[in-house]
This record gives structure tokens, sequence and C-alpha cells, in this order.
């Protein structure tokens, strides 16, 4: 479903991803995991269209995306730091990427997604007033929202306390485990990425 | 170990009481200006009521703030993400360009534009009319539009990358992100810079009494400098206050719970798109009105001013008067530093709500305007002299004021307005640095007194030289309180243009005017280009 083909990032002089290639099957659940600068997030950012390689394709459902903006792939993307707007509520947050739904549908959605997640109780607060935890449940409502066919998770426990990894990890899984959806992890911890996925890559082995 | 004696007294109390004296200090020029206008109202004042003159001044004003503000944001913010988000030819020289009219003062932008509406009349059709406030809006927006655009500028470099690419993911078209992140994210910063404007709109005397824009702070002007008329200047300076007060708060009450910044996101340099032909052409066309309008007309037709009179340079005397303005900076630049450097040290003693609001009291000066601020001045003074000195003088035979009019009193009315610039940046920066650090200097035995020199001076020292010149590009531009606070035949550059403009003879105040432009360009250039290596950027 995903293909990433001889793809070569440079940042500044720096090069990042040397003809690197990935095959991820649909729905499989896969961790790309290695030391910083190992090009783990920049792996995420070339799939989303967030970054251009210099030289290589990447293909999802067999079709080239290279010329397609990222607001048109349907890629789902938890950033490392949720990266939640600091001036919308949780409600106005969740709802941020389907604000083309009429009210009454969007309402509904956010009520399910809010449900499933946990968060029904947050809706009216600002990201200031929220938990690591919460953020990163909100930031999660926010991207499922949009039901994408790839999720893209950078990073997401490593602003949680230690104390409540486990409880949220086991969570997640179970909320994964009930979608029908495709998913890579990005962690530099080996355990994030047994909990959650089929498949580990290790970016530090790999050429 | 031996500890020396001044490293170990407890000096927590006399930090404490430096700390209040020098707020209470910061605080006088408004006491005074709020204690004067608690007297009964003059005729003078009725009159201006009963006629309703108060009422136009006051809309005037608030007409001419909204004005400017929402000018000066638009062209500043747009100016910030041009260069921001987009890489286009000569990004780099626009970009410094687009800093430049900063150094030139607003009222030598209004004496200039008058010739230049001589030599082009269909400029005067556009830009002198009603809606301009016959040209004071225009004036205003152009040559103050930079405050917006380098705060703007410097924020979105920090603050948003991660937030467009959220947007992205989540299906926003760029459109849609402008509006629905760039704006919001931007918003307080825009706001904040957008008020250092309209702070500088209401300090302007010049402008205004040139173009006839009938606001508060002319009929101030005229009413303590021309009528002498003191009790009602205090009044009006207590209204216009008051409007401050208004549109500062507002912007708190609208903002409500809201925040817009999250300090626990590490964001990188946004990557600019390059652009294509269509957008070339915009964006090129935008900044070169700009431009043309903010810097390469005034600065020829004063060029053009100075060739057409160079007989004039040796009666001007422009070394001395120069050489004279710097001093006057150099000592109040220099006073400003020190006692920043020590208030903020003092400050940051403090926790959570008692720092903030103290924080705010001290950073207060540069919001009130410059020409309430020289009222108040004044009034501290003559009350001191007349008090004290003027008594004691009497009887050594000296009939004269020791302090009101002396350049003591100027440094003094410079250093309460600009004090909070030197103040904010020393205070972020030890905000910035943690308290971990002075809090570790303190375990190890060290009072408040030599963790300041130990710790606090060599972390703020670094600062030094960028505050050095943001001072310089305000107090050589500075007019309204030089003007009002100067000694009998005192010259600065400001005062300069100002005297000669005022005796119709523009041609003339373009050299002095020249020379601040020069001045402040060439600072604003070593800033954004020498500096560039430099560890103030």
């Amino acid at each position: 479903m995903i293909k990433l083909n001889n793809i070569s990032f440079k940042y500044d002089k720096e090069l990042i991803l040397d003809n690197f290639n990935l095959n991820v099957k649909t729905n499989e659940k896969i961790a790309l995991v290695g030391m910083s600068g190992s090009g783990k997030s920049t792996i995420l950012r070339i799939i989303a269209g967030l970054e251009k390689p210099q030289k290589g394709k990447v293909f999802i459902d067999s079709k080239d995306v290279g010329n397609i903006p990222t607001f048109q792939r349907n890629i789902g993307f938890l950033f490392q730091n949720y990266a939640l707007f600091p001036f919308l509520n949780v409600k106005k947050n969740i709802e941020f990427g389907i604000t083309k739904l009429n009210n009454q549908e969007r309402a509904e959605k956010i009520n399910n997604f809010a449900k499933l997640l946990g968060i029904s109780k947050l809706l009216e607060k600002f990201p200031h007033e929220l938990s690591g935890g919460e953020k990163q449940r909100v930031a999660l409502a926010r991207t499922l929202i949009l039901e994408p066919k790839i999720i893209l998770l950078d990073e997401p426990f490593s602003a949680i306390d230690t104390k409540l990894k486990n409880s949220i990890r086991n969570d997640l899984k179970a909320i994964f485990n009930n979608l029908n959806i495709t998913l890579i992890l990005v962690t530099h911890d080996i355990e994030d990425a047994n909990v959650f996925c089929s498949r580990v890559i290790n970016l530090d082995n790999s050429e | 170990m031996k500890k020396h004696k001044l490293n170990t007294f407890d000096d927590r109390k006399l930090f404490n009481v430096i700390g209040i004296l020098i707020l209470i200090f910061l605080f006088l020029p408004i006491f005074f200006i709020i204690a004067s206008s608690l007297t009964k109202n003059s005729d003078y004042l009725e009159l201006l009521i009963e006629e309703q003159f108060i009422r136009t001044y006051l809309f005037n004003t608030i007409e001419l703030i909204l004005k400017v503000g929402i000018i000066s944001a638009f062209i500043g913010f747009t100016m910030a993400y041009i260069v921001t988000f987009y890489e286009f030819k000569y990004r780099n020289i626009l970009k410094l360009l687009l800093l430049l009219p900063l150094a030139i003062p607003v009222y030598v932008g209004a004496y200039t534009y008058t010739g230049i509406f001589n030599s082009w009349p269909f400029l005067e059709v556009i830009l002198k009319n009603n809606f301009t406030m016959n040209g004071s809006v225009f004036i205003f927006s152009i040559f103050l539009y930079p405050y917006v655009y380098l705060a703007s500028r410097s924020y979105l470099n920090k603050n948003i990358s991660e937030y467009i690419d959220v947007a992205r993911t989540l299906g926003k078209s760029e459109l849609s992100i402008f509006f629905k992140i760039i704006l919001p994210v931007a918003r307080p910063v825009i706001f904040a810079s957008t008020a250092l404007v309209i702070f500088e709109t209401l300090s302007d005397f010049a402008v205004v009494n040139y173009y006839g824009a009938q606001t508060l702070s002319y009929i101030l002007n005229i009413s303590w400098l021309s009528l002498g008329q003191k009790d009602t200047a205090s009044k009006l300076a207590i209204l216009l206050l008051f409007v401050i007060f208004v549109l500062i708060y507002s912007e708190k009450l609208f903002r409500g719970k809201k925040e817009y910044a999250n300090d626990s996101i590490l964001f990188c340099p946004y990557k600019r798109r390059r652009t294509t032909g269509k957008q070339s052409l915009m964006i090129y066309s935008f900044i070169f009105i700009v431009l043309l309008l903010g810097l390469f007309l005034p600065v020829v037709q004063l060029l053009k001013y100075v060739s057409m009179n160079l007989d004039y340079i040796p009666k001007l005397n422009i070394i001395k008067i120069t050489l004279n303005t710097l001093f006057t900076i150099f000592v109040t630049a220099s006073i400003i530093i020190i006692v920043g450097i020590i208030l903020s040290s003092i400050i940051r003693n403090y926790k959570h709500k008692k720092r903030t609001i103290l924080s705010s009291l001290a950073s207060i000066g540069y919001s009130v305007p410059s020409i309430v601020l020289a009222l108040g001045v004044y009034m501290f003074f003559i009350n001191v002299d007349k008090a004290i000195f003027f008594p004691i003088l009497k009887l050594f035979g000296v009939n004269k004021y020791l302090l009101t009019s002396t350049r003591i009193a100027l440094i003094f009315g410079l250093f309460f307005k600009f004090f909070s610039i030197a103040y904010s940046y020393f205070d972020q920066t030890l905000i910035k640095t943690g308290d971990n650090i002075f809090e570790s200097a303190k375990t190890l035995g060290n009072n408040n007194l030599f963790t300041m020199i130990k710790i606090n001076l060599p972390i703020l020292r670094r600062g030094v030289k960028y505050v050095f010149i943001i001072l310089f590009i305000d107090l050589i531009k500075e007019l309204t309180l030089t003007y009002s606070l100067r000694p009998f035949n005192y010259k600065s550059l400001s005062t300069e243009v100002y005297r000669y403009a005022g005796n119709e003879m523009i041609e003339v105040a373009a050299y002095p005017s020249l020379v601040i432009i020069l001045l402040c360009g060439l600072v604003i250039t070593y800033v954004e280009i020498g500096g560039k290596n430099d560890k103030i950027k």
C-alpha cells in the first residue's frame, strides 16, 4: 500500500536518507526505530508530503503521490508535541479538519470520537488546561476524525509521563486494533514498537 | 572556604527597598499629572467642553489610531508574511529595505511629503484627503509599519511551522491555512506591535500639528506649550491615558481564556515556497509601492532639498548639533541600561503574580504618550525646584530653577519614556534563563548582590549592545520630549528639524533630517546584516 522507492533526502548539506526503500502492506502496523538523526521522522514527513525528497518516489495504493499536496493525501499525522492549536478549544481543534460537513454531521462525529477517546468532558477546555495524556487523546481525535487510511505517529509517547505511558499505550493499542488502518510508528523505544506493531524496522542497521 | 563580607550579608531588604524606590520614581510623572488634574476646571477647559471640542478631539484621536493601526498592521504583517513564506529574487535585500522606513522620523516624513506633493500633485489627491485625516493617517502608517513588520517577521519565523504542517495533514489549503492558522497564531504579535505604532502615533504632536488633525495630543500640546494651561493639559493627558487603557484591556477581554503560544513545541524554521510568475509580479508590485512611498520618495526629496541649498551647510553647525545629540543619547542610554539591569535582577527574585505585576509596572513608560510624560516630568521637576532648590538658591541671591528645563530634566524625561525597552529585554532574558541557575548560586552561599554581579551581569551583558541600538534609534528620532523639556538654546537633530520646518524652511530641515536617517539606517543595517553572526541576533 505504501511504497518508498530509492528515497534520498538532504537537509541543508546533510544527507539524512540515502536510497531508502520501504514497503508497507494495507492495514499493516509497522515501527521505525533508530537513533536521533537516523531519519525516522523525515520518512513520515515525506510520506505525508511535508517534505519533498531530492530523489526517489513515494507510492500510495500504487499511485505516485509526488505531485499530490499534503492536504489531498488523506493521511493522519500525530505530531511529537501534538501541536494542538492553542487559540482553539478542544472541540474546535477536533473539528478543524471537518468544517466542510454540516453542523449535525460534525457534532455527531465529534461526539463519537470524543467518546471513543474518552475526552467528552474536555470539549470546552483549551489546550493549556489539559494534561499530557489528554492532549495526546485530543490530537489523536483530531487526526482520526478524518478517517484516514494511513496514520503516522511521530514519537507519540515522548511528551508523556512514564507512569501514565503504560495505560495510555494499552488504550491506544485497543483503539488501533479496532480500526482498519495502516499505521507507521516512529519511536526510539523498542517496547512501544513491540506493543503496537507487527514489524519493526531498525534504521540504524538498514542501509 | 573564606567568603568576602559583601558576599554573605543579608541584602534582601536592601534589594526590595531599591526596587520599590525605582518603581515609585518611574511613577512620579504620572502621579504629578493625576495630582494636577484633580484641580477645578479652568474657564478654558469649560469652553472646550461646552463647545464640544473635547468630544471632537477624542473622536478624532480614536479615528486616527484605528485607521493608523489597521493600515500599518496590514502593510507590516503582509510584508512579514511575504518574506517569511515565499522565496523570490532579491528577497534578502528587500527584507532589509522594508525595515528602513523606520529610520525616517514621522515628522521628517510629514515635512518631506509637502515637497513631494508639490512635485506630484496626483499623490496629494490620493494620500491627502478626509479619509487619511488630511494626510496624517498615511504618514503614520507608512513610516511606522516596520514595527509590525519586524515583530511579525521574527514571530512567524519561530512559532508557526508545526501548526502549518498539522493543518496540511488535516486537509487545509494554503489560503485556509493563512486565515485559520497564521493569522490567529500571529494575533498577539500583530496586536502588540500595532499597539507600539499607536503609542508612537499618540506621542507625536508635530505631524498632527503640521497636517491639522485635531487630536488630543494636538490640543494638549497647544494647552500646555502655547497657552501655559498646565492643569487643563493634565486633564487632557488623563483622557489620553484612558484611551490607551481601554485599548490595552479591550484586547485582554477579547482574548478571554485563549492562549496563542505553546512553549513546549520546538518549531523548525519554515521552508519558503518558490513564487510563481504571477505571485512574483504581485509581490514585487506591493513591495515597490511601499518602498517608493516609505523610503525612496522621501529620501530623494531630502537629497534634492540638500543639493539645492548647499551653501547652508556651514551655517548649520551640524557636527556640533550631532555630537550634542549623541552625548544626550549616550548618557540616557547608559542610565537606562544600568537601572534596567538592576531592576530586572531585583524583580527576578519575586515569583508568580507578584513578578508579573511588578514587571508590568516597570514597563508602563512606553505606553504613556510622550507629550503626557513630558508634562508629568516638567511638573515633577518644577515642584521639586519650587519646594527645595528655589528657596535655597534664593538665599544666595540666585533667582532661577535648578532642574526645570535643564539637560537633567530632559535626560530623565527620556529615561521615563524608554526605560521599559531595556527593562523588558533584560527581564525576558532572565526569564528564559530560568530560575535554577540563580537559585543554585544562592545555595552556594551568595547573596543577591553577588548573584547579580557574578551571574545576572554576564548573562545580560550580551544583550546590552542590542538594547543600546534600539535605544539609539528611538532616542535620536525622539522629538516631543526633547522639544518640551529641552533647556534654553539646546539644539538636537530632532529639534532642529522641527524648528526649521516650523519656520517654513523645510529645505534647511533636510540636513538634520538626513543625518538622523543616515545614522538610524546604518544602525538598522548593522543589526540586520552586520550583526548576523553576532549573538545579539
